[in-house]
C-alpha cells in the first residue's frame, strides 16, 4: 500500500513542514467523553428503532430522521433542513438570537461622481506628499487612458478628502455586504450570493457588542448573466454536482444554493472583543488605544511598524519582505472599520499611496453600484485584489478578490468574492436583538 | 457468519456492516472503532462544537446507508470519511468562519470565553497564521478536502481516492498543487509557531 501522506511517492517533496503547519493550526483535541457518549446514544437509538422494524426494508430514505427524539447534550435548537430532501442537522449555535428588524434593501449609502472632484482635490494635496507630475491629469494631452489618475493620486485625493469628524455615538457600526461569484452548476451564467454583516461595537465600558449576519439571497451577477439565466428557465435554486473535482469554481459537492434570503442572526462578541473598538494588526484594540494612535503619516507608520514588529517578535515569524504587505493590511483595517480621527485616516491613505505595487484601474462601479476609483494590487495567491475608494469622501467602498473563469460558451467571467463597505460610523441606534 | 454479539475486533469492518443488515447492533462496533478519529477530523475543519454533532451524524447516516456500502469500491474507513466530508461540505460557511477567526481573533463566535491572558496569546498567535489561513480559505473545496484528509486524517492516497470518489492520480496532482500554494504562502514564516497557542 502507499504510505501515509505519500511519503513513498516521489512526486511529493520530502519537506512536510507545510502539512505539519496545517496540522498544527487545525488539529483538535479528541472528543470529550460526553460527546462520545452522546453520539453513541444517538446511534443506539437509531439501532433500536431499526430493531423494531419487522421487515427487511431499509426505511432510511426520504425525510425520516432517526434518532431525533433521542437528541442529547447541549440544548440544541430545532433541527434545520439543510437540503431539500436531505436530513436535517441541528448545529449547536453560540448565543444566538434573532434580530427581527429588516434592514433596508442594500443600496447606495455613499454616492459620488468621483472624477470631477478628484482633479480638484489632487491639486490641493499637501506639499509633503507630492503627486507625480508626469501623470498630472491637467497636463495630459495623451489618449484617455493616460489621463486617468495614478493609484497614488487617487489615494492622496482620498486622504485629503477625509475631513469630517463624525459625531460620537453609543455604537461604532460597520455594515458590510459580502458576495461570492460562482458559475451556475450548468456553467451558463454567474450566480452572485450576498450576505450582510453588521458589527456593533459598544462604546460604553462593559457594553455588549454584537455581530449580526444575514444571508441576502442569490441571483444572476450581471445583465448578461440574467439573460443566460432566463434562457435556462429562471431557476431559483441550484444544486451543484456531487463530483465537483473538475468544476472551476468555489463550490462544495452537492452544494445547494437558494435565491431566498435568510433571517438575521445575531452573535454576542466576547473574549478579546470585550471593550475593543475593533481589530488592528490582527489584534483587538481598545477605545483608548484607538484615540492614542499617532495621526501624522510618519508617526502612524512608525506606530504600525512597531506594532507589527512586536507581533512578529513575540511569535517568532519573519517579516522579511512582508512589512509592506502588513502595512497595507493595517491601513486597510484602519480605513475599513476603525473609529479613528480623520487625520489618522488621511495618514493611512498617504501610507498606502507610498507603497509599491498599487496600480490605478480608473473609474469603476463597485459591487453595490457605486462609482469609485479602483486600485489593484497583487494578492498573495492566484487572486487579483481590487480596492475601490471614493476620492470625494475618502471612504473605502469595496475590496474584491477575483480571478478569471470560463463559462460553457467560452465567455470569460470573474469569479471570486468581495466585501462592500456600506456604512462605517457612529450611531445612537441600538442593535435589534432579542 | 456466526459472529458473537460483541463483534470483537477480529471481525473486519466490512463484515460488521454486512452483519448489521440483520443485526443493527453490530454497527455499534464501527462507532467505537472510528468515532474518535472522525470527530478529530471534523473538529479540525469545523471546531469541536460542530464536530460533536457532525461526527455523531456521520454514523447515523452511515447506518442508514449501510446497505449501499460496496466493499468492492473501498474500505469502510474511507467510506465513513466520505460521509463526514459531505456533511462538512454543508457547513462551508462555518469552515470559512473558523479559518477567518484564526486570522482575526478566535473569540467572536462565543465559543471561547477564555481569560484575557490566554485570549491575548491566542489572538497574537493567530495573527502569525494569517498567510496559511488565507491560503487554506482560497483553496478550491476539492483541493482542501484532499489536503485535510491527508493532513488531519492521515489517509493514504488510495483512501483519499475512495473517500472522494476520484481517481488515484487526481489525488496526487491535487495534493501537489495545494502544497505548492501552501509553501508559497508560508514563505519565510516559521510554520512551527502554531502549536503553542493552546
Amino acid at each position: 500500500m502507499d504510505d501515509l501522506n505519500g511519503r513513498t511517492d516521489s512526486t511529493v517533496p520530502d519537506d512536510l513542514r507545510d502539512l505539519a503547519a496545517v496540522r498544527d493550526l487545525l488539529a483538535a483535541p479528541s472528543p470529550s467523553a460526553d460527546a462520545v457518549r452522546a453520539g453513541r446514544a444517538r446511534l443506539l437509538a437509531a439501532l433500536s428503532q431499526e430493531h423494531e422494524q419487522t421487515d427487511e426494508h431499509d426505511q432510511t430514505s426520504g425525510h425520516e430522521r432517526t434518532g431525533e427524539r433521542e437528541r442529547t447534550g447541549k440544548g440544541e435548537g430545532a433541527a434545520e433542513r439543510r437540503r431539500a430532501g436531505g436530513r436535517g442537522w441541528s448545529a449547536p449555535r453560540p448565543a444566538r438570537k434573532r434580530a427581527a428588524r429588516r434592514w433596508a434593501a442594500v443600496g447606495t449609502v455613499l454616492a459620488g461622481a468621483a472624477t470631477a472632484a478628484l482633479l480638484v482635490v489632487v491639486a490641493v494635496v499637501p506639499s509633503d506628499a507630492p503627486i507625480s507630475i508626469s501623470n498630472n491629469p491637467f497636463e495630459s494631452a495623451g489618449p484617455p487612458q493616460d489621463t486617468r489618475p495614478t493609484a497614488r493620486q487617487v489615494l492622496l485625493a482620498a486622504a485629503s478628502a477625509v475631513t469630517e469628524s463624525p459625531a460620537e455615538g453609543a455604537y461604532w457600526r460597520v455594515r458590510t455586504v459580502t458576495g461570492q461569484l460562482t458559475p451556475s452548476p450548468d456553467r451558463r451564467y454567474v450566480i452572485r450570493r450576498l450576505s450582510s454583516t453588521e458589527l456593533w461595537l459598544a462604546k460604553r465600558p462593559g457594553g455588549q457588542s454584537w455581530r449580526i449576519h444575514r444571508y441576502l439571497g442569490a441571483k444572476p451577477a450581471t445583465p448578461e448573466d440574467e439573460t443566460a439565466w432566463r434562457a435556462a428557465g429562471s431557476p431559483t435554486a441550484w444544486t451543484y454536482p456531487e463530483n465537483v473535482a473538475s468544476f472551476d469554481g468555489d463550490v462544495n459537492p452537492g452544494q445547494a444554493v437558494t435565491s431566498t434570503p435568510g433571517e438575521p442572526e445575531a452573535f454576542r462578541l466576547r473574549g478579546g472583543w470585550k471593550g475593543a473598538g475593533g481589530i488592528l494588526t490582527k489584534q483587538p484594540v481598545t477605545w483608548a488605544e484607538l484615540r492614542a494612535i499617532p495621526d501624522t503619516p510618519e508617526g502612524l507608520r512608525t506606530y504600525l511598524e512597531a506594532r507589527i514588529r512586536s507581533l512578529a517578535q513575540r511569535h517568532e515569524f519573519s517579516l522579511d519582505g512582508q512589512m509592506e504587505s502588513w502595512l497595507r493590511g493595517s491601513c486597510m483595517e484602519l480605513l475599513n472599520g476603525l473609529a479613528v480621527s480623520p487625520e489618522v485616516r488621511s495618514s493611512a491613505y498617504q501610507i498606502l499611496a507610498g507603497l509599491p505595487g498599487m496600480t490605478a484601474e480608473g473609474e469603476v462601479t463597485d459591487p453595490l453600484g457605486r462609482t469609485g476609483q479602483a486600485i489593484g494590487y497583487e494578492a498573495d495567491m492566484a487572486h487579483e485584489v481590487r480596492l475601490v475608494v471614493d476620492p470625494d469622501s475618502g471612504q473605502p467602498l469595496s475590496d474584491e478578490s477575483t480571478r478569471p473563469g470560463t463559462l460553457a460558451d467560452g465567455r470569460v467571467v470573474r469569479i471570486g468574492a468581495f466585501t462592500a463597505y456600506e456604512e462605517i460610523g457612529w450611531t445612537d441606534e441600538r442593535p435589534d436583538v432579542r | 457468519m456466526a459472529a458473537p454479539p460483541e463483534a470483537p475486533a477480529s471481525v473486519d469492518d466490512a463484515t460488521l456492516i454486512e452483519q448489521s443488515w440483520r443485526r443493527p447492533d453490530a454497527f455499534a462496533s464501527l462507532y467505537d472503532r472510528y468515532f474518535r478519529e472522525i470527530h478529530r477530523y471534523a473538529a479540525g475543519r469545523l471546531g469541536t462544537q460542530l464536530a460533536d454533532d457532525l461526527a455523531a451524524e456521520t454514523f447515523l447516516v452511515a447506518f442508514r446507508k449501510r446497505r449501499s456500502f460496496d466493499p468492492a469500491r473501498g474500505a469502510v474507513r474511507p467510506w465513513l470519511y466520505g460521509i463526514a466530508t459531505n456533511l462538512v461540505a454543508q457547513h462551508r460557511r462555518s469552515e470559512v468562519r473558523r479559518l477567518r477567526a484564526f486570522q482575526r481573533t478566535p473569540l467572536d463566535d462565543g465559543a471561547d470565553d477564555g481569560h484575557e491572558d490566554t485570549v491575548a496569546a491566542r489572538v497574537a498567535a493567530a495573527s502569525a497564521h494569517q498567510p496559511l489561513t488565507t491560503a487554506l480559505e482560497s483553496l478550491p473545496d476539492g483541493d482542501r478536502d484532499v489536503l485535510l484528509l491527508v493532513a488531519l486524517a492521515d489517509l493514504s492516497y488510495e483512501e483519499v481516492a475512495q473517500t472522494l470518489n476520484i481517481p488515484f492520480g487526481t489525488v496526487g496532482s491535487r495534493l501537489n498543487r495545494v502544497r505548492r500554494k501552501l509553501r508559497a504562502a508560508l514563505g519565510g514564516v516559521n510554520p512551527v509557531i502554531g502549536g503553542s497557542d493552546g
